[in-house]
C-alpha cells in the first residue's frame, strides 16, 4: 500500500505542477539548430506515418520541419502504407546490420536482450550530457525515471507522457442516452444499483438493453470495481494482472470478480444484455447505439463523439464507473500517462552519430520542442489565442481531410514525446472531453482539484492497481513464459469461461463450477508465471 | 522388370545416364529454370525450418539463436497443451465437413452448367457464380455476422416458423454449419472453373458415338462426363487431401467469439494468437506447429495417393 | 459443341430429360440470387450513406441518399494511380513467367521414360509442403537484391507447384501419338511443348492464367513487406491502406472528422468494387476457352 501511495502521491505531485503548462517547465531548447552534416536514418513503427494525403514523407510539413529545426537531415522510414506494423519491425530486427539509426517501436518487453546482444545503445553514460532535457524529465517524476530504465538502471529508450498523467488514459467508460435519461426523469447512474436501475427502466419503456463490444471494449474497462475486484481478467495488453500491496494477483480467481460474474449473469438471464454483445466491435454496435436498442453501453470518448454526430450532440453522454452502493470502488480503467512507445538508437549509428541522435530526441522534451511536437510551426499551423492558449490557425482548422494536425504535429497519438493536454481539447468536441471527466474523475473533478485525499484516492483506482508499464523482464523469463504457455492459453481459458459464466452454460453460482474454474488454472501454470510476474515487479520497485 | 534374355547385358550406370540424356536432353533443359527457381526461392531459405528446433530471436540470427534443450520442447509444449486434442479435433472436424459438402459442389455445378442448353445463360450463370470469391474476408464475415444478430436476417425466418430469436453465432451447435454453407457459398464458382475447364477438353464425339447407341442424357453423364473429369478430380481431391489441416485463420477469427471456442477454436487460430495476442511473436513455436502440421498433410495426402493408385490408374505420383 | 449435337438430334427428348431441363435452370436461377445478391448489396452500400448502412444493415435493394462520396476518398489517394500501374507491370511480367515455368515443369513431370524423373518430381513437390518461413524468405530477398524493387513480387512466386500439378495432370490428357508422331518428325521437346501441347490445353492454360493473375492481384502480404517506397507499392495494398486509415477510428484520441464519419462503412464496400471489377471484366475473356472447349477430335484426324 505505502508503495501504491508514493507512486499516487508522486503522479499528484506532478500533476499539480503541470496543469498549468508543461512547457513553462521545461528547459529551453537554445542549443538547435545543431548543424550538422550527417544524415540520420529513422524509423518509427506507427504514429508518426506522413499523413495519408502524401505520397510519401517529403511531402509532410512536420517531417520535413523538423529536420530543419534540428539541423540535421533526416532519411524517415515507415511501414509501408497498409502494413501491419510490428511485424514490419519484427522482420526488419532479422537483419540488425542494416537498421535505421533511430527506432520507434515497443521495445520494453525485448530490452535487456536488445541490449546484451548490442543491437541498441546503452544511453546511460550519454544521457545526462547530450539529452539534459529528457533526463530533466524524468526526474520531475520517479514513476517516468523508473520506467524509462532496466531493472540495473540503464538507459535505453525515449519514451511517450501525457502531459496531464493520468487523465487521458482513462478514455473508455460507461456511456448513457441523456435523452432518455431525462424523459424517464432518472439521474446520470452513479452506483451499480443505480445503473442496474437505468438498464432496467430503459429496458421496460424502450425495449433497449445494455449492449457493448466486449472484446473491443468492455473487457479492458470492466466495471468490476464496484464489486471490490480488481482487474478484468483481460489478459492481453495486461489488463488480467492487479499488483495490490506489493503483490502481484490474477483479476479473474478473485472471490469478488466471481460476484462480478454473477451480477453480469443475472442480467444476462433476464434479457437485459443483447446476446450480440459478444460479437461486436465499434462498427456493429452503431447499429445498436444509433436505433435505440441500446440505452447504456461501454466506450471510448472518440467513439461517443461519432455516436452523437449521428444523434445529436448530447444525446450519449459519459458516466462515472459505477461504485458499491456504499460508494466504495475498487479499481477502473485507467493509467499512468505512461505510454509503452519506446524509441531506441541502434547500434548501425557510431559512438559520435548516437551522440547526435540523442541531441535530436532530445529537442521534444525542450520549450520549444514540445510546442512544435505538438502543434507545429508557430504562425503556420497554431497561434496563442487571447489566453496564451494555442489554436490552430485556419490552415488546420478549415483543412477537412482525416486528421489534419497530424500534417503538422507528432504528438497526436504516441511517439517520443510529451502530449500536450490542450491537444486533446482541441481535437475533440466539449461532451466527449466531459465524459473523459466523468470516466476518470470518480469522485468529482472539484473534490480532486480541491483534496489531495480525493485526488490520490482517484489516481488509486485508475492507474494505481495496474500492472506498471515499463517493467521488464529478462531474456531467461521470457523464454520461460513463453514456453509455460504465457498469456494467450490464461487468455482464451478466461475468455471462454467469462462469457460461459455471464450466458449460463456454466452456472457461476454453483460452488462446484466455480472451483472446478479454479483448478483449471493449474494446468495453465498460473502459478508459475504469477511467480515471474512478481519476480520482475519487485526488481522493478526496487530500481 | 520383366526377365531379360540370358544374353542381354544389364547397362552400366554411366550407359544408362548417357543414354537417358541422348533420348531426353531437351526435357532436361527445359527442367533446368524450374529448378533453378526452386533452388533460389524455395530450397535456400529452408534453412529457416531448423528454428523449430531452437528459440529463435531475430536480432540474433539463426545461428546465434540457442538450441532448444531438449531439442523437441516446442513439439512437447505443443503436444501437452491443454488445448490439443480440442484444436487437433476442431481443425480436422471443419476441415473434413469442408471436404464431404465443399468438395463435391463445385463438381455438380459444372456438371449441372454442363447440361443447360443455352450458352448465353450458361456463360451469365458462370460468371454469376465466380464472383462471391471476390467479395474480402472481412465484408462476407461482416455480412454473416449481421444475419447472425440475434434482430437479424436468420432470426427473422426463425421467428415466422415459431423459433426463438437468438444470436446464432452465440451457439455451438450452428457455428460449423454457419461456417460451411458460406464457405460453398463464397467458393463453388471459383472452384468450378477448373472442372469446366476439363469438361470442355472431353472429345464430344464420344457424346455422338453414345447417343447413337441410345444412352439418355444421365447415362451420357455417368459414363462419359464423370470418367472424363475423373482425373481432375481425383488429382485435386488428393491435393486437398494434402491440406487437411490447412484451416485459415481469418474466417474463423472473424466469426468466432469467446463463447464458441469449444467448437471454433482451431490451430491457425491458436498459432495466430501467439503471434499478435500481445508481446513478440513466438517465431519457433510457430514453426514447430506448422512443421506438425506438414507432417500431417503429408500423410494424408500419401495414404489417399495411395489408395487411389489402387483402386484407379490416378496418382500424384 | 454438344448444344448443336443436341438441337439437332431428332430423337424427341423423355419427358424426365425435360422435367431436369427446368429444375436445372430454375436451380440456377436461384443460385444465381443467392450469389447475385450480396454482390448487389456491395454495389448499393458502396453508394449509401453511412449513417442509413449503420441503422439498416439488413435488406438493401437499392443505394440510398445515393453518394459517390466513399469513391471520391479512394481516388483522391495520391497512391492510387502508381497503384495500378505497379499491378500491371508486375501482372505483365509474372504471366508469362509464371506459365512458361508451369508448362515446363508440367511437362517434364507428365512425361515417361525419363531415368531422374522420381528426383524431379520429389524435388518439386517437397517445396509445396516445406518452405522456410517469413523470415528466412525476407532475408532471402534481401540477399539477392531484390529488396524494394517489383522482382520482390515477381520472382519469389514464379511458380506454383499446385498449379504445375493441375498442369500436368492435362497434359497427361493428350494422347501420346500425337507427341510420338512429332518426334518422328524431327521436333524436338521445346517445339512439342509450344507447338503441341499448348494449343491442346488451352482451356487449363487459361484456367491457370486466371489463378496466377488472381493470385497477384489479390497478394499484399508480401509487398508489405520487401518493398520500402510507397510508390511501388501495389494496388490491394493501397486499397488496404485507405481501408485502414478510415476504420483507425479505435485510437484514445478519437476522431472528429466528417469525412470518416461519413463513409467509414461505405469505403469497406467501394474499396472491394475498385479491387474486383477488373478482375471481373477478365474472366469472359478467358472463359470463351471453356464454354467452346477444344476439338481434340479435329486435330486427332
Amino acid at each position: 500500500m505505502k508503495k501504491i501511495l508514493a507512486l499516487a502521491l508522486s503522479l499528484c505531485l506532478l500533476l499539480a505542477a503541470t496543469t498549468a503548462f508543461a512547457a513553462d517547465l521545461l528547459p529551453a531548447g537554445d542549443r538547435y539548430p545543431l548543424n550538422s552534416d550527417k544524415t540520420i536514418t529513422w524509423y518509427s513503427q506507427d504514429c508518426l506515418n506522413p499523413h495519408e494525403k502524401f505520397a510519401d514523407w517529403t511531402e509532410s510539413p512536420f517531417h520535413t520541419n523538423l529536420a530543419k529545426l534540428l539541423g540535421v537531415d533526416i532519411q524517415w522510414s515507415f511501414p509501408t502504407t497498409g502494413a501491419d506494423g510490428s511485424s514490419f519491425t519484427n522482420t526488419m530486427m532479422a537483419d540488425p546490420g542494416s537498421l535505421p539509426n533511430i527506432m520507434k517501436g515497443y521495445f520494453m518487453d525485448q530490452a535487456n536482450m536488445l541490449l546484451e546482444d548490442e543491437v541498441i545503445w546503452d544511453l546511460t553514460d550519454y544521457i545526462q550530457e547530450y539529452a539534459p532535457a529528457y533526463y530533466a524529465w524524468l526526474q520531475t517524476n520517479p514513476a517516468y525515471d523508473r520506467a524509462m530504465k532496466t531493472d540495473d538502471g540503464r538507459y535505453y529508450a525515449f519514451g511517450f507522457f501525457r502531459e496531464d498523467g493520468g487523465w487521458n488514459d482513462s478514455y473508455l467508460g460507461v456511456v448513457v442516452r441523456q435523452d432518455w435519461l431525462k424523459e424517464c426523469d432518472l439521474e446520470v447512474p452513479t452506483t451499480i444499483s443505480e445503473l442496474e436501475n437505468v438498464i432496467r427502466v430503459f429496458h421496460d419503456k424502450y425495449g433497449a438493453q445494455f449492449a457493448f463490444p466486449n472484446d473491443a471494449r468492455f473487457r479492458q474497462a470492466g466495471i468490476q470495481g464496484a464489486f471490490g475486484a480488481y482487474a478484468t481478467g483481460y489478459v492481453a495488453s495486461d489488463y488480467g494482472w492487479y499488483v495490490k500491496d506489493g503483490k502481484v494477483g490474477f483479476g479473474a480467481t478473485q472471490p469478488e470478480w466471481r460476484e462480478y460474474m454473477k451480477w453480469m449473469a443475472k442480467m444476462y438471464a433476464e434479457g437485459l444484455i443483447d446476446q450480440d454483445s459478444f460479437s461486436m466491435d465499434d462498427t456493429s454496435i452503431k447499429a445498436k447505439t444509433e436505433t435505440g436498442k441500446a440505452g447504456v453501453s461501454v466506450t471510448s470518448m472518440g467513439q461517443l463523439n461519432i455516436w452523437n454526430k449521428e444523434m445529436g450532440s448530447d444525446t450519449w453522454i459519459g458516466a462515472h464507473f459505477p461504485t458499491a452502493d456504499d460508494g466504495s470502488i475498487s479499481s477502473q480503467f485507467g493509467g499512468f500517462g505512461i505510454g509503452t512507445h519506446t524509441t531506441v538508437i541502434t547500434k548501425t549509428a557510431d559512438e559520435e552519430t548516437m551522440k547526435l541522435c540523442l541531441q535530436m530526441l532530445d529537442y521534444a522534451y525542450t520549450q520549444e520542442g514540445f510546442l512544435f511536437w505538438n502543434y507545429g510551426i508557430e504562425g503556420e499551423s497554431w497561434e496563442y489565442d487571447e489566453n496564451g492558449v494555442p489554436k490552430w490557425t485556419a490552415l488546420v482548422a478549415e483543412d477537412n481531410d482525416n486528421d489534419p494536425m497530424t500534417k503538422y504535429n507528432g504528438a497526436t497519438w504516441g511517439n517520443s514525446c510529451i502530449q500536450a493536454t490542450n491537444l486533446l481539447y482541441l481535437k475533440n468536441s466539449p461532451v466527449a472531453i466531459a465524459a473523459n471527466d466523468a470516466f476518470f474523475y470518480t469522485f468529482g473533478k472539484d473534490e480532486y482539484f480541491a483534496d489531495p485525499e480525493v485526488e490520490a484516492k482517484t489516481l488509486a483506482v485508475t492507474g494505481g492497481w495496474k500492472w506498471p508499464v515499463g517493467i521488464t523482464f529478462t531474456t531467461d523469463e521470457s523464454d520461460q513464459l513463453d514456453l509455460l504457455g504465457g498469456n494467450s492459453n490464461l487468455n482464451t481459458y478466461v475468455a471462454e469461461n467469462y462469457a460461459s459464466f455471464i450466458t449460463g452454460s456454466k452456472d457461476i453460482n454453483d460452488d462446484a463450477v466455480w472451483e472446478a474454474y479454479l483448478a483449471g488454472f493449474d494446468s495453465l501454470n498460473l502459478e508459475k508465471i504469477l511467480a515471474i510476474r512478481q519476480g520482475a515487479l519487485d526488481r522493478y520497485e526496487s530500481r | 522388370m520383366t526377365a531379360h534374355p540370358p544374353t542381354y547385358r544389364h547397362p552400366s550406370f554411366g550407359q544408362r545416364i548417357l543414354r537417358d540424356w541422348k533420348l531426353n536432353k531437351w526435357k532436361y533443359v527445359l527442367i533446368i529454370p524450374v529448378l533453378v527457381y526452386l533452388a533460389l526461392f524455395c530450397y535456400k531459405p529452408m534453412y529457416g525450418l531448423v528454428i523449430a528446433f531452437k528459440n529463435y530471436k531475430p536480432t540474433r540470427g539463426i545461428e546465434r539463436s540457442a538450441w532448444m534443450d531438449p531439442w523437441y520442447s516446442w513439439f512437447e509444449k505443443f503436444f501437452t497443451d491443454p488445448y490439443f486434442g480440442r484444436l487437433i479435433g476442431n481443425t480436422f472436424t471443419i476441415s473434413l465437413l469442408t471436404i464431404v459438402f465443399g468438395f463435391p459442389a463445385p463438381i455438380l455445378l459444372a456438371l449441372l452448367l454442363n447440361e443447360i442448353k443455352s450458352n448465353k445463360f450458361k456463360r451469365t450463370v458462370q460468371t454469376i457464380t465466380y464472383m462471391p470469391y471476390f467479395i474480402s474476408m472481412v465484408v462476407t464475415c461482416a455480412l454473416i455476422r449481421v444475419y447472425c444478430q440475434q434482430d437479424g436476417l436468420i432470426s427473422d425466418v426463425a421467428a415466422l416458423f415459431g423459433g426463438t430469436r437468438q444470436n446464432w453465432l452465440m451457439s455451438s451447435s450452428y457455428y460449423r454449419t454457419i461456417y460451411i454453407i458460406s464457405e460453398i457459398w463464397q467458393t463453388i464458382g471459383w472452384n468450378s472453373i477448373i472442372y469446366l475447364a476439363a469438361l470442355s477438353s472431353i472429345d464430344q464425339e464420344q457424346y455422338e458415338a453414345a447417343r447413337i447407341d441410345g444412352a439418355n442424357r444421365f447415362q451420357q453423364c455417368l459414363h462419359i462426363t464423370i470418367p472424363g473429369i475423373m482425373p481432375t478430380i481425383i488429382i485435386l481431391f488428393i491435393l486437398r487431401m494434402g491440406a487437411i489441416l490447412n484451416v485459415g485463420y481469418e474466417k474463423t477469427l472473424l466469426l468466432y467469439n469467446s463463447n464458441i471456442y469449444d467448437v471454433s477454436d482451431i490451430i491457425s487460430t491458436y498459432t495466430y494468437r501467439l503471434s499478435f495476442g500481445g508481446g513478440t511473436p513466438q517465431y519457433s513455436y510457430s514453426t514447430a506447429i506448422g512443421l506438425f502440421n506438414t507432417l500431417v498433410n503429408v500423410v494424408f495426402l500419401l495414404g489417399t495417393n495411395f489408395f487411389s493408385s489402387r483402386v484407379s490408374e490416378n496418382s500424384l505420383f | 459443341m454438344s448444344t448443336l449435337n443436341h438441337s439437332s438430334n431428332k430423337i424427341k427428348e423423355s419427358v424426365g430429360s425435360r422435367v431436369f431441363d427446368v429444375c436445372n435452370i430454375l436451380f440456377m436461377l436461384l443460385l444465381c440470387f443467392v450469389t447475385l445478391y450480396p454482390m448487389w448489396y456491395v454495389l448499393c452500400a458502396s453508394f449509401t450513406k453511412n449513417s442509413y448502412l449503420v441503422a439498416h444493415p439488413g435488406v438493401m435493394f437499392w443505394p440510398h441518399g445515393f453518394t459517390a462520396g466513399s469513391y471520391k476518398l479512394a481516388f483522391s489517394h495520391p497512391l492510387l494511380l502508381s497503384g495500378y500501374k505497379n499491378i500491371l507491370i508486375v501482372l505483365l511480367v509474372s504471366l508469362p513467367i509464371n506459365i512458361v515455368l508451369t508448362l515446363f515443369c508440367g511437362y517434364v513431370t507428365a512425361s515417361k521414360n525419363l531415368m531422374f524423373k522420381p528426383l524431379i518430381q520429389f524435388l518439386v513437390m517437397f517445396t509445396m509442403f516445406f518452405s522456410g518461413g517469413m523470415i528466412p524468405a525476407y532475408l532471402n530477398v534481401r540477399d539477392l537484391g531484390l529488396y524494394n524493387s517489383l522482382w520482390a513480387l515477381i520472382l519469389p512466386g514464379a511458380m506454383s507447384v499446385y498449379n504445375s500439378i493441375i498442369c500436368r495432370t492435362a497434359i497427361q490428357g493428350v494422347p501420346e501419338s500425337l507427341t510420338e508422331s512429332a518426334y518422328l518428325d524431327g521436333a524436338n521437346d521445346i517445339i512439342i511443348v509450344f507447338r503441341i501441347i499448348l494449343p491442346l490445353i488451352m482451356p487449363t492454360i487459361a484456367v491457370l492464367l486466371l489463378y496466377y493473375g488472381v493470385g497477384h492481384w489479390n497478394a499484399w502480404f508480401n509487398a508489405s513487406l520487401y518493398l520500402a517506397d510507397n510508390d511501388k507499392l501495389p494496388i490491394q495494398n493501397v486499397m488496404r491502406s485507405i481501408l485502414i486509415a478510415n476504420s483507425n477510428v479505435l485510437n484514445s484520441a478519437g476522431s472528429d472528422n466528417d469525412m470518416v464519419n461519413e463513409f467509414a462503412e461505405a469505403i469497406k464496400y467501394s474499396t472491394i468494387i475498385l479491387t474486383t471489377v477488373p478482375v471481373l471484366c477478365i474472366y469472359p475473356f478467358l472463359q470463351k476457352y471453356f464454354v467452346k472447349g477444344v476439338m481434340v477430335g479435329a486435330v486427332k484426324g
